[in-house]
């Protein structure tokens, strides 16, 4: 195992730094509860008896979302964007790869006068087509 | 202020919430709506409101967890996961738009259709309710056995019902010995953000973290943008044809009338059904997604409404996990005795406020979907990092567990979500088996311990 150069890890499908996500959660919880126990101090003093609780809960959520706003903007995101654009080419591959005959497929929608109108007003009507013959 | 306009401000914000929530790909269900609808529930709002916020926040997350699914083929969360593979057909040849348009809109139509549909059906069901609520302790363990068995771990997931259930009480019997009361928030917080504690426990651990490291971050395909209409977003029913309308509202109103399956089995099912019987693939995979994302729509409200409406009883998937704060919010709701939505509002109720709740919903997610799907995906991959989203859920956690039980309500948050997530990731045992096991353990020990 090189061990040098993993220096994230995986939590529920999404990548993370392990010292930024305990730095976030502390600071989360912290917030949180601090907002809620200011909240159940300061209160009692202007607020209804009964709503002091949910009053204290409320403020206690609103400083959590501000913690986890100062989180989202300390740490950035561990994520690649890749933007794919697939050629004509690459379809004609990726239909190829998929199994599906691009003028078999071309064929069905010919047949088929709902999904050629549809597909005409979509401006798609050239995927099955296959070169040469992109108007859209 | 009437209790009609804080209903509309609170779908307002539920739809709005929602939406941004159904953007961030793999935000479990569960975990999201359980702690919301408690803090909606626990402010003291009004039953109707509730209502209003619960079926504008799924409609909302429903149509724009499309986004990533469509455009990046990462499921928005795990009722996405069935449509994966018609999205990637799609996207893969360049036209994931069109993925995202049917999949929107076949969820807007069967989301209308399912609540009256499930609302009637309720009205049926509802002449065994007295049977339900007097033997609801039978019925739990019953339903842990039944959904036990058709979890991932089958029966390793049985077996350890008795075990769980017997921890589960003992927690409650400390809360209870230094608090005066039983805690209930607590312990399906803890189900609830069971798996994502679990992997944090797996990256703590010298031994098992391996399985987690990663050399460099995840990696995310993005289609280009294709946009074919300018200006003005389609009308939802006439971006489906005659055939996907008719097999969509079939597909919702099949489904609204079952209210015990997993909502991902339906929404496979009747996708594979439709796939089955259409040729071609655009066709295939067109008519598939319109029907699949409308059958995540239709299950999700029949399963809640339902079980709500008849009997005031969790007893659907749904209903055990992003539903449950609905059923069971102590003080404010109980569901043994049935103190909740159930006992507080009328049928009228329930359609009326589910649809002002759903019709905000609409509003609010269909154009954002139609006209900012990819500028919305961009900017959140790049400004909201994993770490702050991790870090609101922890914190919303430990805020409600502190309101309900103080340290002990957190403590026992840790000690549920530390075994509930290590039985859910290694074993299998779904957090459907382990809201039933909570819900029924103290008849099940009762029974036996006396």
């Amino acid at each position: 195992m090189q061990k040098s150069e993993k220096k994230y890890i995986e939590i529920l499908g999404d990548t993370v730094h392990p010292i930024h996500v305990t730095v976030s959660i502390i600071l989360c919880a912290t917030f949180s509860l601090t907002g809620f126990l200011a909240g159940k101090r300061l209160f009692p003093a202007i607020a209804d008896e009964k709503m002091i609780l949910s009053y204290s809960l409320l403020l206690g959520i609103g400083s959590g979302l501000a913690a986890t706003l100062i989180a989202a903007l300390l740490f950035r995101p561990k994520r690649f964007l890749i933007e794919s654009t697939a050629s004509p080419e690459e379809i004609e591959a990726i239909l190829h790869d998929m199994q599906i005959d691009p003028s078999e497929e071309a064929d069905m929608i010919q047949k088929d006068a709902v999904t050629r109108k549809e597909m005409e007003e979509l401006g798609i009507s050239h995927i099955f087509v296959g070169k040469g013959d992109r108007s859209s | 202020m009437s209790v009609l306009l804080i209903s509309l401000l609170l779908a307002i914000i539920g739809g709005i919430i929602f939406s941004i929530i159904g953007l961030i790909s793999g935000t479990d269900e569960t975990a999201t709506l359980v702690p919301f609808t408690l803090i909606v529930v626990l402010l003291g709002t009004p039953p109707e409101a509730v209502f209003a916020f619960f079926m504008s926040a799924i409609l909302a997350k429903h149509l724009t967890h499309a986004i990533p699914t469509a455009l990046m083929g990462v499921p928005g969360d795990t009722m996405a996961v069935p449509l994966l593979d018609h999205a990637a057909a799609l996207r893969r040849i360049g036209v994931p738009h069109v993925a995202l348009r049917k999949m929107v809109s076949g969820g807007v139509l069967a989301a209308f259709i399912a609540l009256p549909v499930s609302l009637a059906f309720a009205q049926l069901l509802a002449g065994f309710s007295d049977l339900f609520k007097e033997s609801a302790g039978v019925i739990f363990t019953v339903a842990a056995v039944i959904i036990a068995y058709f979890s991932k771990g089958r029966y390793v997931s049985i077996v350890l019902i008795l075990p769980l259930a017997m921890l589960m009480q003992s927690l409650n019997l400390m809360a209870f010995d230094n608090l005066g009361k039983n805690l209930s928030i607590s312990f399906f917080l803890g189900i609830a953000i069971g798996p994502m504690f679990a992997d944090m426990m797996f990256a703590l651990s010298s031994s098992a973290r391996q399985s987690l490291l990663r050399d460099r971050p995840k990696e995310y395909h993005l289609a280009p943008e294709v946009r074919s209409w300018s200006g003005y977003f389609p009308n939802p029913f006439r971006v489906l044809t005659k055939r996907q309308t008719a097999y969509t509202s079939g597909a919702a109103f099949l489904s609204s009338l079952t209210f015990a399956f997993s909502p991902v089995g339906m929404t496979s099912l009747f996708g594979e059904a439709t796939a089955a019987r259409t040729r071609g693939l655009y066709k295939k995979s067109t008519t598939s997604l319109s029907v699949m994302n409308g059958v995540t729509e239709s299950t999700y409200i029949a399963e809640t409404v339902i079980p709500l409406v008849a009997f005031g009883i969790p007893l659907s998937p749904v209903a055990l996990g992003p539903a449950a704060a609905l059923f069971n919010a102590p003080p404010v709701f109980t569901s043994d005795p049935v103190h909740n939505l159930h006992s507080l509002l009328s049928v009228w109720d329930f359609l009326i406020y589910g649809l002002l709740g759903m019709i905000v919903a609409f509003l609010i997610a269909y154009p954002f979907t139609m006209n900012y799907a990819r500028k919305a995906t961009v900017w959140v991959m790049k400004n909201i990092s994993h770490e702050a989203i991790i870090g609101m859920f922890m914190g919303l956690v430990a805020v409600l567990a502190f309101y309900e039980g103080e340290l002990v309500g957190i403590l026992v948050t840790f000690a549920v979500a530390t075994v509930g997530g290590l039985l859910n990731r290694i074993l299998g045992m779904g957090s459907g088996v382990q809201f039933m096991v909570f819900y029924g353990s103290s008849w099940m020990l009762a029974q036996i311990v006396g």
